[in-house]
């Protein structure tokens, strides 16, 4: 190889610049298709996984009826591959009324990803999903208030109100199904996170396994499936014994809680009945010292009136004393006048006595000087006396009658004033004797004084006796003063003592009311304590009952195929591979096919240059080495481009759509280079080997040939003419059209096989938007006579499910409504089983359209009916025997009378009749199918919801939302497919069409010089691509309908059987287009034939 | 031993079931340097004889011998061989590439070669230096067929192979296009063996072989050599 011959490579490229480059372009789009539609699944799953291991998913998650320990962490945590095992915590609640998953936070296992906000920096707030299509969710700042019903709330969470911090997502939920809550049949709406501290429980609800990343380069590889199917079954081993000695634990745990349980209740009973005992007691005391009190104070009073009485009799006796004094005073005042006036009269008879009265005088006066001295004495003990009296009196004003010494006060004043009595007798006495005396004295002083002397003596006598009775009148004035101070202050005393008694009975009076408030309350108190003992009891004994219920239980242990998320996106994953595996083959074929015509047509016009070469000595090898490197050269290019269109357009518009139904992560970039290397090198070969192909002919001749001219095809005729009566009618250019596409029989199949493949792809991306979109409306319009189903407890009596029944008929809303029995089961033929849902009907309950195409099926008591798809997957026909289960799990064989058309979900329905005669018992009615009056059924949901012993509603509306924007992701890959078919058929024709004209270019040429119009000459053309391209579409259309269907099955989910049909619109579109398509490429096909310049092509060598 | 000997060459070509014998047993002999004149009617078979000779296509059964090499046993890679280095080829219809110019269509041989002349010299020799660079679509048919030889002789070859070299020239540009042939066959040796249909040069050769039917009916040599200036027709 030398320059000169790379020289002309490169000028052959130039000049046949337009075949050079649609070769690039045909590889460009079968690259790109087959590289961005193939490696949307691998940037798909290394995005996930990308976000899986930065988040760090879990690999297993394990869920226990007991709930687990530290010590089931550590059990497990050896298992080999496995680089951490977490404890975590979860807790589902109502939020309104939707239910939601509370988790807490861990940064090694399932973690978060914060999209605004931040994280909860205490117990008290938490964070929230991002995207709800569900709900219109909960936004930073919120508050969420949570509750159970059973306020078992209490017992995980710290708090149950959160406030709302920040929005998250997870791996750990892809997708708007979060799966089924632990209340009742529920779904799960939503999930919030929060901190780890606000669970209270000191066990884990849930354990999560995490493999180590080293082991395996993504969860969807080999590796991995084996990886967890071995720490799984290890797991599992494990699990036995370890969940045998957590029961062991819980058990005793909760035996060692009800026998405290029962201490605490017993000592509490026991000290309740003590503090009654004691209560009682102290009441029976307190009523005791009330009784008391009031005697007493019944007795003070007595004491008091009598000591009344006692006063005024003493003071009535003192006065009279006195007043007896007084008259005495006064007797011896009328006395002492009377002698007065005697001493008067006597005065001068006296005088001489007065000698010897002066002797007897002073004896006398001796002795009353006694007497004096002995009334002194009195009188001054009788001072101490009333001294003493006023400190007693002074001493019980301070006490009352219950006072211990209030009755020696009263005694000894009794006492005292008894002896100021006595002492007063006695200066009575005493006042006597000195009477006596001084009468003496007078009569010797009357004597004396009797004389003068005696006169003045008895004068003095008479004035000492004066003084003396004026100072006996004065103490009698004292004695009566003292007297009525001593009645005054005595009643004061009395009364003061009266008054506390009074107070005191006052008092007494209160502590009694206050008793009978004690009483009263004490008895409540009893009664409520009873109550609370009692109820402590109860649930005492029902927490034995629970204890004694304890079943068995077993770890549920779920690996990432069994996440729901992300079973749904692997599935998802596979369909992509399926598609991204059949249209690329496709496009290979079509590109060859393209390549071939091109390559044949290029060697035809090269073969007197091949010649040429041969003839100078050139190997035919390097004549091969030409065109190899020609196609090589273009196919490079095409494969270049491709790869870079491939992947930055498909993968992120399949990737956008996923995104609608998936909480995607973030897109990651990675470059399929083994794909890359595996396409290019695939299409590289089979360009490079069509090239060779095409020129192997040629090349192998012998120079001499070469330079010939080619041989053309012998004129000869065609089988069409002898149809005379046709040939006949037709024109001239129609005849040459007729026999130019019947002789260039390879050119003819050409264009025939391209245009076919084209329409073929056009239907088959069309039919499929047609089996996506057909089913919603065939399912849930046609095959579906009813809007939503209402489960309630199958458990309740047969008239509460007729008053549901009729709760339900006699909402406004609802047009229909049938009781029916319908339950998840599984049938089994062989070694085969699918899960299934088992309708119990009656034929006059309209629940499905019941179809097979176009006939019309009746449900009877011979047979169950099951549907298509399901009939599909386990091989199984009418009048095959398969095994069902009843209600209650009993297995028994039933005959299949027919299959039935459905689109989602499989369904086996039997009548009530044929199940009775199987099962020797009716199935349990459990639901509610019904019709609804309005297509907006959120108001009838909610009725429904309240009425008694419904448990659950389903309505189509969200299975029609959900699954639009399942099939979303669909979509866009269908549009992608119907585009890329399109600009494919517009490059085959384009291509076919300029081959053409350059293989008659001197037929064109020729054409024009003997005057033929441009008109004429387009329709020449025209007219062959016309027919070429309705034969075209005749072989396309069936090729295309099998793809379609092909396709279809591939791309089925389990569950769901789209529309095998491909609609008539579909088909006239894609019909339509290839025309449109034809056009264009004839319209810039007949600027091309103006442009022949008619010399040159007549004169070229041939 | 001569340089070039045919030996009961025949050539049958088969088109479907119809046979057709181009040369039904052709003999001659050729010696070297001499400058041959194959001259015969249409549709003799004149041309097939020379593409044999070259090397262009393969004989169906005889003997060729060709400076003691046998032609006619040589596989499809010595037969290339054989063109490249051996043979130099002028056709009627030129047959340049279209995509070199002047002076690559001579260096496309040139660098192939064993001992090749000068692409330069030898395209002034023929008289296009001022073309040097044209592409054949530039040039006129005998500027083309100067070409062509150029070519030809820029490859040194043993043998230099003419068919109808003038055929599509005037009669001035054949004249000149056969005095250069004749002048290099002189000049350099080389055996030139030349078809033509007019049977006016065949004074000019020192050999003139005859072929009718297939078969070389007669060989003769010329003993006084008319040079082509002189030579009317």
């Amino acid at each position: 190889m030398n320059k000169t011959f790379f020289k002309d490579i490169y000028r052959m490229i130039a000049k046949t610049k337009d075949k050079f480059v649609l070769l690039s372009l045909i590889v460009a789009i079968g690259v790109a298709f087959f590289v961005g539609v193939k490696s949307s699944s691998p940037i798909m799953a290394n995005s996930i996984n990308y976000y899986n291991k930065n988040f760090k998913l879990m690999d297993i998650t394990i869920f226990s009826p007991y709930g687990f320990d530290d010590n089931d962490i550590n059990s497990i945590k050896g298992i080999s591959g496995i680089s951490g095992v977490y404890g975590k915590n979860f807790i589902d609640a109502f939020v309104g009324n939707k239910v939601i998953r509370v988790h807490d936070i861990s940064s090694d296992v399932n973690n978060v990803k914060v999209v605004a906000g931040r994280l909860p920096n205490n117990i008290n707030e938490c964070v929230v999903e991002e995207g709800q299509i569900i709900f219109d969710g909960f936004k930073i700042n919120d508050v969420i208030n949570l509750y159970r019903n059973d306020d078992s709330l209490n017992d995980f969470l710290k708090t149950n109100e959160f406030k709302v911090v920040g929005i998250i997502n997870t791996p750990y939920y892809l997708n708007d199904d979060k799966g089924y809550s632990t209340l009742n049949n529920r779904v799960l709406d939503s999930y919030i996170y929060v901190n780890k501290d606000a669970f209270i429980n000191d066990f884990y609800t849930e354990l999560s396994v995490v493999f180590d990343t080293t082991l395996y380069e993504t969860s969807f590889s080999k590796k991995y499936s084996i990886l967890q199917d071995k720490i799984k079954s290890q797991i599992e081993y494990i699990s036995k014994s370890q969940i045998e000695n957590r029961k062991d634990i819980v058990l005793s745990k909760a035996n060692d809680e009800y026998n405290e349980g029962l201490k605490e209740y017993n000592y509490n009973l026991k000290k309740y009945n003590d503090e009654i005992f004691d209560a009682e007691n102290k009441i029976e005391e307190a009523k005791k010292d009330i009784i008391d009190g009031e005697k007493e104070i019944s007795d003070g009073y007595a004491e008091i009136l009598k000591n009344k009485k006692i006063l005024s009799e003493k003071i009535i006796e003192g006065q009279n004393k006195i007043n007896e004094e007084r008259i005495n005073l006064s007797v011896k005042e009328s006395t002492y006048k009377t002698e007065k006036n005697n001493f008067e009269l006597k005065k001068v008879e006296y005088n001489t006595k007065l000698n010897d009265i002066k002797l007897g005088l002073n004896e006398i006066e001796t002795n009353i000087s006694n007497v004096n001295n002995g009334i002194n004495q009195i009188k001054t003990t009788l001072e101490g006396l009333y001294n003493n009296l006023k400190m007693i009196e002074s001493q019980l004003s301070l006490i009352d009658s219950s006072n211990p010494n209030y009755n020696n006060l009263i005694n000894q004043k009794s006492f005292i004033e008894n002896n100021i009595n006595n002492l007063n007798i006695q200066v009575n006495n005493l006042n006597t004797n000195l009477n006596v005396l001084n009468s003496k004295k007078n009569e010797l002083i009357g004597y004396q004084t009797e004389i003068t002397q005696g006169l003045i003596d008895g004068e003095n006598k008479l004035n000492h006796a004066y003084e003396l009775i004026q100072r006996g009148y004065e103490e009698l004035t004292n004695a009566s003063v003292e007297l009525e101070k001593q009645e005054i202050n005595s009643n004061k005393e009395l009364d003061d003592a009266k008054n506390k008694l009074d107070k005191a009975k006052i008092e007494l009076e209160e502590s009694k009311v206050k008793l009978e408030d004690s009483i009263i309350e004490f008895n409540k108190n009893k009664i409520d304590g009873k109550e609370k003992l009692e109820s402590a009891k109860a649930d005492l004994d029902k927490a034995l009952q629970d204890i004694n219920d304890l079943k068995d239980g077993e770890w549920i242990i779920l690996d990432r195929s069994k996440h729901y998320s992300s079973k749904t996106f692997s599935d998802t994953l596979k369909q992509m591979n399926a598609i991204g595996n059949v249209f690329p083959a496709f496009f290979i074929l079509v590109a060859s096919l393209v390549c071939l015509t091109t390559m044949s047509r290029i060697i035809d016009e090269e073969r007197s240059q091949i010649g040429i070469f041969i003839a100078l000595g050139y190997s035919k090898k390097i004549m091969y080495i030409k065109y190899v490197i020609y196609a090589f050269l273009s196919t490079l290019i095409g494969c270049v481009i491709g790869n870079i269109i491939g992947l930055s357009l498909f993968p992120q518009v399949i990737y956008k759509a996923w995104g609608m139904m998936y909480i995607m992560p973030e897109y990651i970039m990675y470059i399929p280079w083994d794909l890359i290397i595996l396409s290019n090198v695939l299409f590289i070969t089979i360009m490079v080997f069509s090239a060779y192909y095409s020129c192997k002919s040629e090349i192998q001749e012998v120079p001499a040939t070469l330079l010939r001219a080619k041989t053309n095809i012998d004129g000869k005729k065609i089988f069409l003419e002898n149809i005379k009566l046709f040939w006949n009618k037709l024109n001239f250019t129609d005849k040459i059209t007729l026999r130019n596409i019947i002789r260039n029989k390879k050119r003819s199949f050409m264009t025939i096989v391209g245009v076919s493949g084209c329409i073929a792809l056009l239907l088959v991306g069309f039919g499929i938007k047609d089996s996506i979109s057909t089913i919603l409306n065939s399912q849930f319009n046609e095959i579906n006579l009813y809007d939503g189903i209402v489960n309630f407890d199958e458990k309740i009596n047969h008239t509460d499910k007729l008053n549901i029944l009729s709760n339900v008929k006699n909402l406004d809303n609802v047009e229909e409504a049938y009781v029916i029995s319908i339950y998840s089961s599984k049938i089994y033929k062989d070694s085969l089983d699918n899960v299934v849902n088992v309708t119990v009907l009656d034929d006059d309950e309209n629940m499905f359209n019941l179809k097979n195409g176009k006939n019309t099926v009746y449900l009877d008591d011979e047979g169950v009916l099951i549907t298509k798809k399901l009939s599909e997957l386990m091989n199984l026909s009418e009048g095959d025997t398969i095994q069902i289960e009843s209600f209650n799990g009993v297995l028994k064989d039933v005959k299949i009378k027919n299959i039935i058309d459905m689109n989602v979900n499989h369904y086996l329905i039997i009548s009530n009749n044929y199940y009775k005669t199987i099962f020797n018992t009716n199935s349990v009615d459990n639901s509610i199918i019904l019709k609804s009056k309005v297509s907006d059924t959120k108001i009838l949901q909610n009725e429904l919801l309240e009425i008694e012993n419904v448990r659950s509603i389903t309505f189509f509306d969200s299975i029609i939302d959900n699954f639009n924007s399942m099939i979303s992701g669909l979509n866009a890959v269908v549009y992608v497919i119907i585009l890329s078919s399109g600009t494919l058929a517009f490059i085959v024709l384009s291509n076919l069409t300029n081959i053409n004209i350059s293989e008659r270019q001197r037929e064109m040429a020729t054409l024009k010089v003997l005057g033929f119009r441009k008109k004429e000459i387009n329709s020449y053309l025209y007219k062959e691509n016309i027919i070429l391209t309705f034969f075209g579409s005749l072989l396309g259309i069936p090729i295309g309908a099998m793809l379609h269907k092909y396709i279809i099955m591939l791309v089925e989910m389990d569950e769901i059987m789209f529309g095998r049909n491909i609609s008539f619109l579909s088909v006239i579109i894609s019909i339509f287009l290839t025309m449109i398509f034809v056009i264009i490429v004839n319209i810039f096909m007949s600027k091309k034939v103006i442009n022949i310049k008619m010399v040159e092509s007549l004169k070229s060598i041939e | 031993m001569s340089y070039i000997s045919f030996k009961n060459v025949k050539k049958v070509y088969k088109m479907g079931e119809i046979e057709i014998e181009a040369l039904s047993g052709v003999n001659f002999e050729i010696d070297k340097g001499e400058f041959v004149v194959i001259a015969g009617a249409s549709g003799a078979g004149k041309s097939t004889v020379l593409n044999i000779l070259g090397g262009m296509d393969i004989l169906t059964s005889g003997e060729i011998i060709v400076d003691e090499k046998r032609i006619d046993k040589l596989n499809e890679n010595m037969l290339t061989e054989y063109r490249r280095f051996d043979i130099g080829f002028v056709f009627q219809f030129y047959n340049l590439v279209q995509n070199l110019t002047t002076l690559e269509n001579v260096e496309l041989v040139t660098e192939i070669c064993k001992n090749p002349l000068n692409p330069k010299e030898i395209i002034e020799k023929v008289g296009l230096s001022n073309r040097v660079n044209n592409f054949p679509s530039q040039l006129s048919g005998g500027e083309q067929q100067r070409v062509a030889i150029a070519r030809a002789l820029a490859k040194n070859p043993k043998l230099l192979l003419c068919d109808e070299p003038t055929g599509a020239l005037d009669y001035n540009t054949g004249k000149q296009i056969l005095k250069l042939l004749h002048e290099t066959c002189r000049n350099y040796n080389m055996t030139v063996i030349l078809i033509t249909h007019n049977l006016a040069i065949c004074p000019m050769a020192d050999k003139v072989i005859n072929i009718k039917n297939g078969k070389a009916v007669s060989i003769y040599k010329n003993e006084v050599i008319k040079p082509i200036d002189e030579i009317e027709w």
